[in-house]
């Protein structure tokens, strides 16, 4: 059955759903320091996220971790799902560009690493073109400031300023059960290299129907019945 | 529907097929010991004796006896799953049990491993009491017959030997951290894995013999007959704990026996006598409270249950998978032989005894409650509503466990019966013994010594034992 379709009979039935956020880490570094690959490594770095099948994703964050780059601007990241798009999408899965074509400003040095925080609720877009990232760690939303996407990337959905997208768009509504994608592409790795050295984090908050009028689960429940939809996020 | 139907049978055969575990262990009778009640005293009471006289001759034995068991592995892997006395147990990672169903679920982000072993060891000590009447030398209708009566205080000890080993994880429910705590945990009835030392003392069964030796010479050789029975003296078995120790029966027994001796070589002080006995009883059936596992395999009766009004309330499986049921041991056969040398008031026996146990069958079998297995897989990845899951077993991971369409409630055939009763079971003892006879004021007296060894033919069934014991007599 479409995720969609049980979301709205559950709807109808009044059915209580849960709201679960967990997160996910990838701690291994992602690395652009070839002179010669645009490619990242790894490319892409994968997060399997094992959550109930029958889940609804209703928020996406993503957390960058150790952020440094020579040339910020040069650098273009991609999150891809699991899932197909919730509408028709050129690229195959749900995807949102994170970074492109950002800050042109001074190097982020690798002595000094920032932590991005992306998600909708950010007050600001990263850094455009004419300004600088911050010193310190912080929270943005993804942005994109040029329409031009290099080729691995061509019809992913772009977020402000080159587009519209954002994660509530790309991601809300699907299942999100299985291995979510990190692309990182240097556009320029002959004068840019860079590295987030602690990897990511995928943050995901999804509902899943709970509480069925008429179903056993509203009754008396056990303490391992309890202990085992903490374990599986439920 | 098929492919799952395939899919479960296969899940069943696979576990039931490598594995077979047991939830009794029932050892050897002291009273219906042999060696206890022969040794030395069969050849006390044929050939010590006064000279003739008017009335019975009476006999009276008392032995002090310590016996430990050895090799507990092999018992303790009929305790386990996949015949071995370790198994290790785990949250999804294909161990041989799954800990969740034992209760064991760590927090996210964790997952419980631990491998848990057993090496169960009896310890016996107390006294064999004996009483023989003799009326060979009367010369009236009841002159060549005999009675004897035998019991035993027993004090018995059994520590079960539980250890684990915890690699990873904790448990998050409240009680259970770890293995050992899930499989001695306050929820279960019955079945405990314990690690303390569990004590009985008692009066064991009494033995009761009803002789005529229709061949008797003034050597003492002879030839008779008996009838045997035994008087159970025992409570019932509860079945709380896995390897409980219990003293006296609640069956009572009947049977004949042989018993004959020969005097192969007689100088003035030195002799050389070959005994043997043998008896078969029979014994009756009795009320027990046994737990069975489910053709799901090992240790399934440990799998949580739910009720259909409540999927989600979890009760312990082993507290519906334990009930009063009617066992039959049946047959037994006890074979002693032994040589005896005599030199002046100097004894010296070496003696062989073979014992053999029928195994158990069961009469009536149990009627269940209305409870299914726990649909373990709906809880954790549907996570809309638990049904039951009728193929569950123990070393399923969450996400291999298939659910059931609709409720099914387990029913009696689905119970393995042979894993609560006793298999049967064969054992060969040597025994070497040493005493010394003397009169009195016409009172004849033994003092003995003696030492044996019990070799187990089927070691999960029936332990190795070693055993020491003194021996005291009179006759009259």
């Amino acid at each position: 059955m479409n995720l969609k379709k049980l979301i709205l009979i559950c709807i109808a039935l009044n059915i209580e759903a849960a709201t679960v956020t967990r997160r996910f880490t990838n701690g291994g570094a992602i690395t652009f320091t070839s002179v010669l690959a645009n490619e990242a490594t790894p490319f892409p770095s994968t997060i399997v996220a094992d959550i109930p099948s029958n889940a609804t994703i209703t928020r996406v964050s993503v957390e960058l971790r150790s952020f440094s780059a020579t040339q910020p601007n040069q650098v273009t990241v991609l999150l891809r799902a699991p899932d197909p798009a919730p509408t028709p999408s050129v690229l195959p899965n749900a995807n949102l560009i994170l970074m492109n074509n950002t800050s042109n400003g001074a190097a982020i040095p690798v002595n000094n690493p920032i932590t991005l925080i992306l998600n909708d609720e950010a007050p600001a877009l990263l850094p455009n073109t004419f300004s600088e990232y911050p010193a310190t760690d912080t929270t943005r939303r993804p942005a994109s400031y040029s329409a031009i996407l290099p080729a691995p990337f061509l019809g992913a959905n772009q977020p402000e300023e080159a587009g519209t997208s954002t994660f509530a768009s790309s991601f809300n509504g699907i299942n999100g059960n299985g291995t979510w994608e990190l692309f990182v592409y240097n556009n320029f790795p002959d004068n840019n290299q860079g590295m987030f050295a602690a990897g990511w984090v995928l943050e995901l908050t999804y509902e899943i129907p709970d509480i069925i009028p008429g179903c056993s689960i509203s009754g008396r429940r056990s303490a391992l019945f309890d202990a085992i939809r903490n374990k599986f996020g439920i | 529907m098929k492919s799952k139907f395939l899919l479960c049978l296969a899940a069943v055969l696979n576990v039931s097929l490598l594995c077979a575990s047991k939830t009794v262990f029932v050892p050897r009778s002291i009273t219906h010991d042999s060696t206890y009640e022969l040794s030395l005293s069969n050849y006390d009471i044929y050939h010590h004796r006064p000279v003739a006289k008017c009335c019975p001759q009476v006999n009276l034995y008392g032995s002090y006896f310590f016996q430990q068991s050895r090799r507990g592995c092999e018992v303790g892997s009929s305790f386990l799953p996949c015949e071995s006395n370790c198994v290790t147990v785990g949250e999804n990672d294909g161990s041989t049990v799954n800990s969740t169903l034992l209760g064991i679920v760590s927090p996210a982000g964790q997952n419980f491993r631990s491998e848990v072993c057993v090496n169960p060891c009896r310890r016996l000590q107390g006294a064999y009491l004996q009483a023989h009447l003799d009326f060979a030398y009367l010369d009236n209708w009841c002159r060549g017959w005999w009675l004897d009566f035998a019991s035993a205080v027993v004090n018995a000890r059994h520590s079960l030997g539980l250890t684990e080993c915890v690699t990873s994880g904790e448990g998050s429910v409240e009680g259970i951290k770890n293995a050992l705590d899930a499989l001695d945990n306050n929820a279960w009835n019955y079945n405990h894995f314990t690690n303390r030392r569990l004590c009985k003392t008692g009066l064991d069964d009494i033995q009761v013999k009803l002789g005529y030796n229709w061949y008797y010479n003034r050597c003492g050789d002879h030839v008779g007959l008996y009838l045997v029975g035994t008087i159970p003296t025992g409570h019932r078995r509860c079945n709380r704990f896995i390897f409980e120790p219990t003293v006296g029966t609640r069956n009572g027994a009947v049977g004949v026996g042989l018993n004959a001796d020969w005097t192969l070589w007689n100088q003035c002080n030195q002799s050389f006598v070959w005994m043997a006995d043998v008896k078969y009883r029979y014994l009756f059936r009795s009320c027990e409270w046994r737990s069975f596992d489910l053709c799901n395999g090992d240790w399934s009766r440990f799998l949580p249950v739910v009720r259909q009004e409540e999927t989600a309330f979890t009760l312990p499986g082993i507290n519906f998978f334990t009930h009063k049921v009617k066992v039959e041991p049946r047959g037994q056969v006890d074979f002693w032989t032994a040589g005896h040398y005599r030199w002046c008031n100097y004894n010296l026996e070496f003696g062989y005894n073979l014992w053999w146990r029928q195994s158990e069958c069961i009469k009536c079998p149990p009627t269940l409650c209305n409870v299914g297995l726990f649909d373990l897989n709906g809880v954790a990845t549907l996570a809309i509503c638990p049904v039951s899951a009728n193929c569950l077993t123990t070393c399923q991971t969450t996400t291999s466990a298939v659910s059931d369409s609709s409720f099914n409630a387990v029913t009696s055939d689905r119970l393995n019966l042979s894993s609560g009763l006793v298999d049967r079971a064969l054992t060969h003892k040597v025994y070497g013994a040493l005493g010394y006879t003397f009169d009195c004021c016409n009172v004849g007296s033994l003092i003995g010594i003696g030492g044996s060894y019990e070799f187990a033919q089927c070691k999960r069934n029936a332990f190795d034992h070693w055993a020491v014991w003194a021996k005291l007599g009179i006759s009259f």
